[in-house]
């Protein structure tokens, strides 16, 4: 977006009014606004907020006595009481770099330095400004930011005779930081989304053309010198083109060429598996030229990611189709977060605080008595999210009190993950995870009945707390009257073989719908 | 040829981006989604047509390359054509090797084609090419044929997997890819044995045990749905719902349910009872199954291979016809009888014959499919196409027309119309029945 338009939006829907209130509050009001006739879902229970919360910021389950003190906690600020202990606690890191790794690395594979690197980053609470230049700038000489580079080192490795998928990895730049997917542009400029030009990709690709991966086993990232501009033609008119490195729709970059022999600033050293430094490095423009203020598409990107995660649906939506043909569905909300977010120094932990906080995030995912429908764009009730493989492996551990070992954690990962490079962000039907529940010895292990497991310790309460254990210990919530009846009518049916009635009991809740998704 | 002009550029293929999101948005699909959906509502006395008659597919892939000279196209008496003869078909004027009397005796249901140029003589490039008519593009990774049977004749309610794929042996072993079309539509593997993973129950769990706990879920499911209007959610249960087909159809996988004339008709062989098994699974709608046999890359020996190799594809491809046949299913259940290439015409001199793309067959059975049909023509050595040539596009074509489904329809990826085969291409019309 170029800066006129910037400074016309910020005219156009000045913070002043707000000024005073907190973000929250602000939220709360432009989705009210945008809502008109639409009836808001009541706010969330405690427990549904309780389950939510967990899972969202610790990546989690809360565990059953976790669950037995929020319920039974009298105090008003409990819910913001918790929000700042769950993002101040020690699970919020690895679930943001679970989260992060997923969403950036779309499944393509994983490395110890790389989630070193996230976890300690959010740790850290690294502003995300500063995550993103250390990931585009992909320097594998920095000990403490090394890792940064697998983004781009796991998509410069070349399989097989596949060459190396350069489109990839523009379009995941684009897609992924800007929140454009340009895939269309790359041999002409994009039939139906007037703004996407072939000059575009051809920019962002000119970022990226020269790099290479130099050692696979470090991720380290080299640069070979860029001999010139981008030379391009659309397939429909031959007309010879070129380009410098350049963000969409922003400007061209002078390319400067030095002397055969001079390019370098440290000379490249194979002994040392260095890939040197270039005088003229794209890629330290790349990670200077993304994620800046001059950037506005970087802002909106990842607030919009970000929304999506707790919300469950990008404002706008797909997340990688930011133009003009897909507006925003709150373009003030949007525009504010942007805003805030990075007047905050694109700090991520306050953003989800605030979003948190807000009545829009805690409503009820139940609609209102006589309402049928709700369109998921104006979020006037809670969306069901999908929970990541991730998510199921810390609650299943939470729900049965085990511990997955690394060869279960695969197993639950190949049972839920999606196929590489198919972003997770739709809630889809899940076979192989149907039949991993059902079949696999791995779950049904955990829930045989065995002195001390939760089954174990679950059939031996008495008839009148059994169901509620249950239901507290698995779906974190306390059972209705009819599911204390159907409980306790199951139990009494099999009273003989106590222990396997209640193991399948458990497992029935695992498998439900309410356990597998994130509501 | 400026093949990307002929479709991006179409005023058909424009749409409406606005409509296209609130459509999908309402279907519950992904940006990746195609719009079938879209194309159904514009035709739908089309789509009810093409799902009228399930047709169904199994694919017999001859990983290695198979060489035509010694199946489908020999040259007797030319220095190229070794030492088989070729013997007279059930179709007059229509002659094969001599290493498949069993086919040439069943002939008038099949069709061979004799004239693929296909331009691609490595294993990998060429396998991903024949499974799937078209070359993928840096930015489009296509779906195989088995991911589009899915797609096009899956049906939501179904109790069977959409898309199986047998490959035990290594040589050559590539996964089925459902490229853009996305893991719905990805296949059943089986590499280790000839039941899928996980489908079978524990043996520790008794079959109450089972169903007991399935009623459980769904009685502790309802509730919570109630009063959510999210559709997807419907998906969660509905995995389970097909589960509960799938591992019902774990009786599918087992040949010992065949009786032992119909196990010897196939013969006891791996190869054997995999189509056995694709049989079992066609009768039971399952729409695309593929049965890889390995080990036809006869750079060395090839005559030995063939001597070998070819009467057990010509004992299993005459098992699969007639008792598709017999059981009133041939009309919908094609063979396609397919390799990445073919062999070359020269002998090189460890008597082995190498990759060759540019003159080769391969044979289509059943399901819409013309038979006794000797389609296309090489030279006098089986060096050149001299009539008919056909590429993959022209093959997936023709193939895609004889099961009923417009070659010519679009997927699409975000916005962008795929048409399923090459622009510009049409199937060869003597082959469609």
């Amino acid at each position: 977006m170029p800066r006129h338009l910037v400074l016309t939006l910020l005219l156009a829907f000045p913070a002043a009014p707000f000024a005073a209130e907190p973000l929250s509050a602000r939220i709360d009001q432009l989705i009210s606004a945008k809502a008109s006739n639409a009836k808001f879902s009541n706010l969330s229970d405690n427990a549904e907020f309780l389950r939510r919360i967990y899972l969202d910021l610790a990546g989690r389950i809360p565990a059953r006595d976790e669950t037995a003190r929020f319920l039974a906690d009298a105090s008003p600020t409990k819910r913001s009481k918790l929000i700042d202990d769950l993002l101040n606690g020690p699970d919020f890191p690895t679930r943001m770099s679970e989260q992060f790794h997923v969403m950036f690395m779309e499944r393509l594979g994983d490395h110890a330095d790389w989630s070193a690197y996230l976890l300690e980053s959010f740790k850290k609470n690294k502003p995300w400004n500063q995550i993103a230049k250390e990931i585009l700038r992909a320097d594998g000489s920095n000990p403490e930011t090394k890792g940064s580079s697998f983004f781009m080192s796991k998509r410069l490795e070349h399989y097989g005779q596949q060459t190396v998928d350069y489109s990839a990895l523009t379009r995941d730049i684009g897609r992924l930081f800007l929140g454009k997917d340009l895939r269309c542009a790359e041999c002409h400029d994009h039939l139906f989304i007037e703004e996407y030009k072939q000059k575009d990709f051809k920019g962002l690709f000119a970022f990226v053309q020269n790099a290479f991966l130099n050692d696979e086993k470090t991720a380290v990232v080299g640069e070979k010198p860029m001999p010139g501009k981008v030379p391009f033609m659309s397939v429909f008119k031959k007309i010879p083109k070129e380009t410098g490195p350049g963000l969409p729709g922003g400007k061209e970059l002078e390319v400067v060429v030095f002397k055969k022999g001079e390019e370098y600033a440290k000379a490249p050293d194979p002994k040392a598996k260095s890939p040197g430094q270039l005088k003229f490095s794209p890629l330290t423009l790349l990670s200077e030229q993304v994620p800046s203020k001059e950037s506005p598409d970087f802002a909106r990107n990842i607030t919009n990611r970000i929304w999506f995660l707790l919300l469950g649906r990008g404002i706008v939506h797909p997340l990688d189709l930011h133009h003009a043909g897909n507006p925003p569905s709150h373009p003030e909300l949007l525009a504010l977060l942007a805003d805030e977010f990075v007047a905050h120094g694109y700090d991520i932990k306050w953003l989800i605080t605030e979003i948190t906080r807000s009545q829009t995030y805690q409503r009820s995912g139940k609609l209102p008595e006589g309402v049928a429908k709700a369109e998921p764009q104006l979020f006037v009730t809670s969306l069901e999210k999908r929970l990541s493989a991730e998510q199921l492996i810390a609650s299943f551990q939470t729900a049965l009190n085990v511990k997955a070992d690394p060869a279960a954690k695969t197993k639950i990962m190949k049972a839920y993950a999606n196929a590489p490079r198919e972003p997770e962000d739709e809630i889809s039907p899940m076979l192989k995870g149907a039949l991993f529940l059902l079949n696999d010895p791995l779950v049904l292990g955990w829930l045989a009945p065995q002195p001390g497991n939760v089954v174990d310790q679950l059939s031996k309460k008495p008839e009148g707390e059994l169901a509620d254990e249950v239901y507290l210990t698995v779906l974190s919530r306390k059972p209705t009257d009819a599911e204390r009846q159907t409980v306790n009518a199951y139990v009494k049916k099999h009273e003989a073989k106590k222990a396997e009635a209640v193991s399948r009991l458990v497992w029935a809740l695992l498998a439900s719908t309410e356990f597998g998704i994130n509501h | 040829m400026n093949t990307k002009s002929t479709f991006c550029g179409s005023n058909d293929h424009r749409l409406n981006r606005r409509g296209f999101l609130g459509l999908s948005a309402a279907a519950g699909v992904s940006a990746f989604a195609d719009m079938t959906g879209l194309d159904a509502l514009s035709n739908s006395a089309l789509a009810g047509e093409l799902k009228k008659d399930q047709k169904r597919v199994i694919m017999l892939w001859l990983a290695g390359g198979s060489s035509q000279l010694e199946t489908f196209d020999p040259k007797p008496g030319a220095p190229t054509g070794g030492p088989f003869r070729s013997i007279q078909t059930a179709v007059p004027g229509v002659h094969i090797s001599e290493l498949m009397p069993k086919l040439a005796a069943r002939m008038q249901h099949t069709c061979i084609i004799r004239s693929l140029n296909t331009k691609n003589g490595d294993h990998g490039g060429a396998a991903k090419l024949m499974m799937r008519g078209r070359r993928d593009e840096a930015v489009v990774k296509y779906p195989d044929l088995g991911a589009v049977m899915a797609k096009e004749m899956g049906r939501a309610d179904s109790k069977v997997p959409d898309y199986v794929t047998f490959y035990t042996q290594t040589e050559g072993r590539m996964a089925g890819d459902s490229g853009f079309l996305g893991s719905r539509y990805a296949p059943m593997e089986l590499t280790t044995n000839n039941q899928p993973p996980d489908i079978r129950k524990l043996d520790g769990i008794s079959e109450l045990d089972h169903v007991q706990r399935a009623d459980l879920r769904e009685l502790m499911s309802k509730q919570f749905s109630q009063g959510r209007p999210n559709k997807v959610l419907g998906s969660h249960n509905e995995a389970y719902q097909r589960v509960r087909g799938l591992m019902a159809s774990e009786k599918l996988f087992d040949v010992s349910q065949e009786s032992a004339k119909t196990r010897d008709l196939y013969g006891r062989s791996q190869f054997g009872e995999q189509a056995l098994i694709a049989r079992r699974l066609a009768e039971a709608g399952v729409p695309f199954i593929r049965v890889a046999r390995a080990w036809w890359d006869s750079h060395g020996q090839n005559f030995e291979t063939h001597q070998e190799m070819v009467p057990e594809l010509d004992h299993v491809m005459a098992a699969l016809i007639d008792d598709l046949k017999d059981r009133g299913l041939l009309e919908n259940t094609m063979i396609v009888t397919l390799a990445e290439f073919g062999r070359t015409p020269g002998i090189n001199s460890s008597l082995g014959r190498d990759h060759f793309a540019s003159a080769w067959s391969c044979s289509i059975t059943g399901g819409g499919i013309k038979g006794g049909v000797a389609y296309g023509k090489t030279d006098a050595n089986g060096n050149k196409v001299v009539e008919g040539e056909a590429d993959a596009a022209k093959l997936y074509a023709t193939i895609y027309s004889a099961l009923g489904i417009n070659p010519h329809k679009n997927y699409y990826l975000g916005s962008r119309p795929v048409p399923l085969v090459e622009p510009g291409t049409e199937a060869i019309k003597e082959l469609v029945a």
